[in-house]
């Protein structure tokens, strides 16, 4: 077996001399997930750099929004809140994010929640190994769902962010988006002129690969093949928030980690929300946002927070889209779905 | 990968430096997979889809077993409680992916790709 991939990795290596290609891939691991990079005609030494580069603007991402890790700026202030320390003095790059975050979850009305931290731990979400077993019971869940908006229950001023003990910062429904932003502008800096850039299965492609546009597909919530694909010009990030991801069974129901901040339960009514927007840390967000809203909600919540390129999966396999995105949308299931367009 | 001499390191590492990591193609049309890259912490490796066989590939929990079976690969067994990457069964066609990120372990089908990156 040991000498059969040794020559493996030599039959690849030589099968790879004569067709260059002009895309270079590179995967790595990172905030809890795989990082992949794919980036046009880069060059060695430039792409080397490159890697090193964004491996550098993850940790810087992880070191700051991570909540529970040692030595991660977000932990520290979760710890002193829960210590009863409020108002707690921010880094001004964890302000700022943590404004973002707020505004963010006020246009949201309340359904992208940056609070729910303590949410997230009980249901056991936070890494995605939870073992099998019964979900939480309603008490515990009563007890750890906040009662109001996080726009109400936590202010951030010049002295620092204030908030009740109990309160739990998670910025898990907007990180990757940050993390993205961060990560394609060291690549940029590094002199990577087009790529794509995907944390996780969300992901920002810039540039172009030569004389065409990035081809990008989106997963099927409920098969492991594409359900749709899409060209990107420029600019744009796609992230989608699925109920696939981070889920367990328990009696025959589907407990996923998109959790509605009114209930303290899994968000119901759609499999998958796809949002397209030039801003990674919008487009994250409101994915979430989107998903929590549900078959009803979801177009309001979307033109509240000024995002025109969205699919939806109902629960029922119902493919819905904004006017904006249905044109860039080609099927890609057989036999194909007809996609609805919400006005 | 425990269990390798110093001189195949040696020469899966020229192998992946000739490639560049490079050798998944900008290709119009899916195809079948030609090999499967696997990832772990210390970097990527190739691996034939042709000769069927379990192997064990060492993360930074401890061993995954995968295998390859009629030009597909999938996880039997990885030291993570979910099991996710056991369930999700083979892979089989050009880039497709799996991983046990607790493991930090991964494998990707090669081959001409109709997509440069999924989306989910």
């Amino acid at each position: 077996m040991r000498s059969a991939l040794v020559a493996c990795s030599l039959a690849c290596a030589l099968s790879a001399c004569g067709e260059g290609p002009p895309l270079h891939r590179e995967r790595l691991f990172a905030l809890g997930t795989t990082v992949e990079v794919i980036a046009y005609r880069p060059g060695e030494d430039r792409m080397h750099h490159a890697v090193v580069a964004l491996r550098s603007s993850l940790e810087r991402s992880e070191q700051r929004w991570h909540p529970d890790r040692d030595g991660a700026e977000l932990a520290a202030v979760n710890a002193t809140v829960a210590a009863g320390g409020s108002p707690v003095p921010l880094p001004p790059a964890l302000a700022a994010d943590l404004r973002l975050a707020l505004g963010l979850s006020q246009a949201s009305g309340g359904r992208f929640d940056p609070g729910l931290g303590a949410l997230v731990d009980l249901w056991g979400f936070r890494t995605g190994e939870r073992a099998p077993g019964p979900p939480p019971s309603q008490a515990a869940i009563e007890d750890a769902r906040p009662e109001r908006p996080a726009a109400e229950r936590i202010t951030l001023n010049a002295d620092g962010l204030s908030a009740d003990p109990s309160t739990r910062l998670d910025l898990g429904g907007m990180a990757k988006g940050l993390a993205v932003a961060d990560g394609v502008e060291a690549l940029r800096a590094a002199g990577v002129s087009a790529g794509i850039l995907n944390l996780g299965g969300d992901l920002m492609a810039w540039g172009r690969p030569g004389d065409r546009p990035w081809r990008i597909a989106v997963r099927h919530p409920r098969g492991d093949g594409p359900l749709v694909s899409l060209e990107l010009e420029g600019a744009e990030a796609v992230f989608t928030s699925g109920d696939y991801e981070r889920w367990f069974e328990h009696q025959g129901i589907r407990y996923h980690h998109i959790l509605d901040p009114t209930t303290g339960m899994p968000a119901r009514g759609l499999t998958s929300v796809t949002v397209v927007h030039r801003d990674p840390t919008l487009a994250d967000a409101a994915a979430t946002a989107l998903f929590v809203a549900g078959p009803e909600g979801w177009l309001e919540t979307a033109r509240a927070l000024g995002v025109d390129r969205v699919m939806v999966v109902t629960e029922s396999g119902s493919v819905v889209t904004t006017p904006a995105m249905a044109g860039r949308l080609r099927i890609e299931v057989d036999p194909p779905v007809e996609l609805e367009v919400a006005r | 990968m425990r269990g390798y001499t110093g001189w195949d390191l040696l020469i899966v590492a020229l192998a992946a430096a000739i490639t560049g990591g490079s050798w998944l193609t900008l290709a119009d049309a899916a195809g079948p997979g030609t090999g499967v890259l696997i990832h772990t912490s210390d970097g990527t490796v190739t691996r034939s889809l042709s000769a069927a066989g379990r192997f064990t590939v060492i993360g930074d929990r401890g061993a995954s077993v995968l295998e390859v079976s009629d030009g597909s690969i999938r996880f039997v067994s990885s030291p993570c409680s979910s099991k996710r990457c056991v369930l999700q069964g083979p892979i089989v066609t050009a880039g497709s992916f799996a991983a046990c990120l607790p493991n930090r372990v991964s494998v990707e089908v090669a081959g001409e790709r109709r997509f440069d990156s999924i989306n989910h």
